[in-house]
């Protein structure tokens, strides 16, 4: 977002979505912001507000997307946000709630109450709870808070414009009324009328219940407990009135069946080893049919004769289409050989996530992980940081219960995680002797973080928490929603990534061609030559890697080495230091030594480990 | 030093009998040595103590070694038996089977307290005392050669067992017999799949003391066992030590709370079984996730490598570390309590 909106937000009315996690917030948060435009990142101190500008009929104003809370404890950071905002600048809260949990989320929205800030409910997934035989009294709620309700179901949209109706009338209601006396009506008013509502239209009693209930006096002085949330929900959640036997689906039995070890182990062995033959299969068939025939056969041809038609043989026609020549490395590395994984990383990624079955995962591992001195909700970092380094960094701060744990997550992440760029680059060099060597040099990178683990946990002071973790039932992943991020992660790779990679790559070949690589190259000389066994103009990667982490792999390409040389090459690369990006993330998110400290740790680890793997192949 | 007169009977005793010939059973014990080696899965321990006493002698090389041997291995066990035991400052330990880096005696020594270190080869002493004195820690413990099973071990606040003490089983008992109200025993034993390998012999333990245990690293787990509930009011270490759960004695309201709902804990029930919670532990999660008081739960499952248990409450499904489980009492006690861990398949 643009800097003269961010002065436009201070006059706008600013609306915060508060509600536990995983209720759907965001989903409604991009629905009501109008896809993901206009949608800014900016990091508070902690996690990140997410924010863009919504209309609500009349009234613009800027939409804050809380981190997901369970409660106002303001025990955790994401709980904190979500107290700085009602404390803050904020004109309405619309409070999600889930419909499956009522209960639990009625509390927070008892505790949202506290403040004194107009209030509109939304309570989703009310498909889920009807999915359970049961129905909800929207209406029932709306007289007893004295408050909007309105049903939702976000994944499709139902609900949507009486949310936006009911906002709207609230906002233009609070300009010159009292905080919440007023909403009662306005809320009725939107329930009765609403078309689209659920559960309003086949359900006339719920209306006349709602007008023979009086609104309770007493609401204000009962402060949020959980005798008064109970109370509410027994109310609010009746049982169909004719309750269908409620048959387990496969989805539900899955559900339970996945999280036990058996067969809940075997199967997320077969799962894991599932993502990365999807990741590895896909991706290579989108760059052997697709991208390298795209490249090789149409576009590169006509850049070299149109540089050749141009050019004189010489530097200038060098830097372009030569050993480095940016105009063909520069389209050929990030968007033939990378470009793929992203796209099968983030698909395989996104099944992963919006299944539900991550949680599930972290808690079959928590046992093992518990003997790294981590917790199993860990595994999603790690996971991120498959993808890139930054966001599994940043993730951190949200499934880690301690700075142990994230110095830890940290560590390993950038030490033996190669991002999926690198990834591409493993598998561009290593496939074409035998898949073998990528499985082999991703069982060093596992092996190693095992290791990293046990030894950092001795070696760092810190506590673990115990774990307490909600696990979600698992759906079936919507297409849209797949679609739509690995859309965006692939412009973001195509605006950040790739571009960055393609200057690195003009600068290299420029540097290549004046010589200069070459004479930085004579330093590493000894060490790359003697100790790894790696020709002499292996080191001039090492020089690149230091800008984008698949630069220290990508040039080896072009050596043709021997299949020890290659592993070797690749266990280098795999240790080496993580690009500049992730040191400035690294920077920002600990401290500077931190920084230094990866630095240190991952050119010691990477030569070392490297040089091993090399002297033992001279042995054998 | 309280301990003085303790160490020293036992040394005369040692002296006289002791022979230090053999290797694997340094800190065996007179008289049932022969027995415990004609047994095959002491002869394990035997092995694994001669093999880790070489290992350990390696400190007297290199006192960097030693000291990240000792980081790797022994401050996490220390520190959760500290967890449990909880003595107090000015508390004095006894330490039996210290081995040539005594690493236990280090970590608490370090922590503050007085520490009487005692092991029966003379030879391991001599390596411990070098051990100690390159780090500076000789006015906190004391090093002696002494026979575990017939040290005097009153006068000790905490009476601290080494793994591989042998016979474990009848120094436990004896040990266990012997404490005294306000004495706590912390010792250690195999777990799990090193049960199959090392002897198992858990000896019963009388109603009047109270035990926990706390899984460890490597197949091992500690027992904190403390004794004669009845006398907890004169033991300043009342409000943490697990035996007082039936005295009110303790004036921290929540322990209170904790006391007053003793009963079966969520860890107790078997996988599929119902119960309904009574007091849950002060946790910010807790309650928002549906475990609170009142509340139906149903054990769904236990996790493996010792993981999580899984719970459902108000058809929510609920990971809960196992302590925090052991501290969520329940209404009733569940039929059939038979098996206190529940893991299904591995």
């Amino acid at each position: 977002m643009s800097n003269d909106s961010t002065d436009a937000d201070a006059e706008r009315p600013r609306v915060a979505l508060i509600g536990p996690p995983n209720v759907g917030k965001s989903v409604l948060f991009n629905a009501l912001t109008g896809l993901d435009a206009g949608v800014a990142n900016y990091s508070g101190t902690t996690v990140e507000y997410k924010r863009g500008s919504a209309r609500f009929r009349d009234h613009e104003t800027t939409l804050v997307d809380v981190p997901g809370t369970y409660s106002l404890a303001a025990t955790n950071e994401a709980e904190q946000l979500a107290v700085d905002m009602l404390e803050g600048e904020c004109d309405l809260v619309i409070c999600v709630l889930d419909a499956v949990n009522l209960e639990n989320s009625l509390h927070l929205l008892l505790e949202v109450l506290e403040y004194d800030i107009p209030v509109v409910v939304a309570i989703n997934r009310v498909d889920l709870l009807e999915k359970e035989g049961k129905r909800l009294r929207p209406n029932y709620l709306a007289s007893a808070l004295g408050l909007p309700v309105v049903p939702t179901i976000a994944t499709i949209g139902k609900g949507f414009d009486d949310l936006v109706a009911a906002t709207a009338a609230t906002l233009a209601d609070s300009s010159h009324a009292g905080p919440r006396q007023h909403v009662a009506g306005a809320g009725l008013a939107e329930e009765s009328d609403g078309d689209e509502n659920p559960t309003a239209g086949e359900e006339p009693d719920g209306v006349r219940e709602a007008e023979t209930i009086p609104p309770l006096e007493s609401r204000v002085d009962d402060g949020p407990s959980w005798e008064r949330a109970g109370e509410l929900c027994t109310e609010v959640v009746v049982e169909d009135d004719e309750p269908t036997a409620h048959e387990p689906g496969y989805l539900e039995r899955w559900s339970d069946h996945l999280v036990k070890p058996w067969p809940g182990l075997p199967v997320a062995g077969l799962v894991l080893v599932g993502t990365f033959a999807l990741v590895v299969g896909v991706g290579m068939g989108i760059r052997q049919y697709l991208m390298i025939p795209f490249f090789e056969g149409l576009v590169f041809p006509q850049i070299e004769s149109a540089v050749q038609a141009v050019t004189a043989p010489g530097f200038y026609r060098d830097v372009l289409i030569g050993d480095y020549g940016f105009l063909i490395k520069g389209l050929e590395w990030p968007f033939a050989l990378v470009l793929p994984y992203v796209v099968s990383f983030y698909f395989a990624l996104s099944l992963l996530e919006d299944s539900g079955y991550l949680p599930r995962l972290a808690v079959l591992l928590d046992g093992l992980f518990e003997r790294m001195g981590l917790a199993g909700s860990n595994v999603v970092p790690l996971l991120l940081g498959y993808g890139c380094a930054i966001p599994g960094i940043t993730a951190t701060r949200a499934t880690s219960n301690s700075e142990k744990q994230r110095l830890t997550m940290m560590l390993m992440i950038t030490l033996a995680v190669p991002c999926v760029a690198q990834t591409g680059a493993f598998i561009a060099l290593l496939a074409e002797a035998t898949v073998l060597l990528v499985v082999a040099v991703f069982v060093v990178s596992f092996a190693a973080l095992g290791l990293a683990g046990l030894v950092l946990d001795a070696t760092l002071e810190g506590t673990r928490q115990p774990t307490v973790a909600d696990v979600p039932p698992l759906l079936m992943p919507p297409v849209r929603q797949t679609y739509r991020k690995v859309w965006m992660r692939l412009k973001q790779f195509v605006s950040g990534g790739a571009l960055h990679m393609v200057y690195a790559i003009g600068f290299a070949s420029v540097l290549y061609e004046l010589g200069v690589l070459e004479v930085a190259s004579q330093y590493l000389e000894p060490l790359v030559v003697g100790w790894l066994n790696l020709p002499a103009e292996a080191s001039t990667p090492l020089i690149l890697g230091i800008v984008r982490r698949e630069l220290t792999v990508l040039p080896l390409l072009e050596m043709d080495l021997a299949m020890g040389q290659l592993f070797v090459g690749a266990v280098v690369g795999l240790f080496y230091v993580p690009c500049i990006a992730v040191f400035a993330t690294v920077a920002q998110e600990f401290s500077l030594r931190a920084a230094g400290l990866v630095l240190v740790m991952t050119m010691a680890v990477s030569f070392f480990v490297g040089g091993l793997f090399a002297q033992l192949f001279v042995v054998f | 030093m309280l301990a003085s007169q303790a160490y020293e009977g036992g040394q005369k005793q040692e002296t006289g009998e002791r022979p230090t010939e053999q290797v694997g059973g340094k800190r065996s014990h007179d008289g049932r040595l022969e027995a415990e080696e004609s047994d095959p899965p002491s002869r394990t321990l035997s092995t694994s103590n001669a093999i880790l006493q070489r290992f350990e002698r390696l400190d007297g090389v290199s006192q960097t070694f030693g000291d990240l041997y000792s980081r790797l291995f022994y401050e996490h066990v220390v520190e959760r038996e500290l967890g449990i035991a909880d003595p107090d400052e000015q508390a004095t330990v006894l330490q039996i089977g210290c081995g040539p880096l005594p690493m236990t005696a280090i970590t608490l020594a370090e922590r503050g307290y007085d520490v009487v270190a005692v092991d029966i080869d003379p030879d391991a002493v001599g390596a411990a005392r070098d051990a100690i004195s390159e780090r500076e820690l000789t006015d906190k413990i004391d090093i002696v050669v002494s026979d575990g099973c017939t040290i005097d071990t009153s006068g000790f606040d905490v009476i601290w067992l080494a793994f591989h003490v042998a016979p474990r089983s009848e120094l436990v008992d004896s040990t266990v017999s012997s404490l005294e109200p306000d004495q706590t025993l912390v010792y250690r034993r195999p777990r799990s799949w090193a049960r199959a390998i090392f002897p198992s012999d858990s000896p019963p333990i009388p109603d009047d003391v109270s035990l926990e245990t706390v899984t460890q690293r490597f197949g091992k787990e500690s027992v904190v066992v403390c004794h004669d509930p009845g006398n907890c009011a004169d033991c300043d270490d009342a409000a943490d030590c697990p035996a007082s759960d039936e005295t009110p004695a303790r004036t921290d309201s929540e322990l209170v709370a904790d006391a007053e709902s003793a009963g079966p804990t969520l860890d107790s029930l078997q996988i599929g079984e119902r119960a309904t919670i009574r007091t849950v532990p002060d946790h910010d999660l807790l309650p928002s996730l549906g475990v609170r008081p009142g509340k139906d739960v149903r054990l769904e499952t236990g996790q493996a490598f010792n993981g999580p248990l899984v719970v459902t409450v108000d058809e929510r499904t609920v990971a809960l570390d196992r302590t925090l489980a052991g501290r969520i009492r329940l209404e009733s006690t569940p039929q059939g309590r038979t098996e206190p861990t529940p893991t299904d398949g591995f």
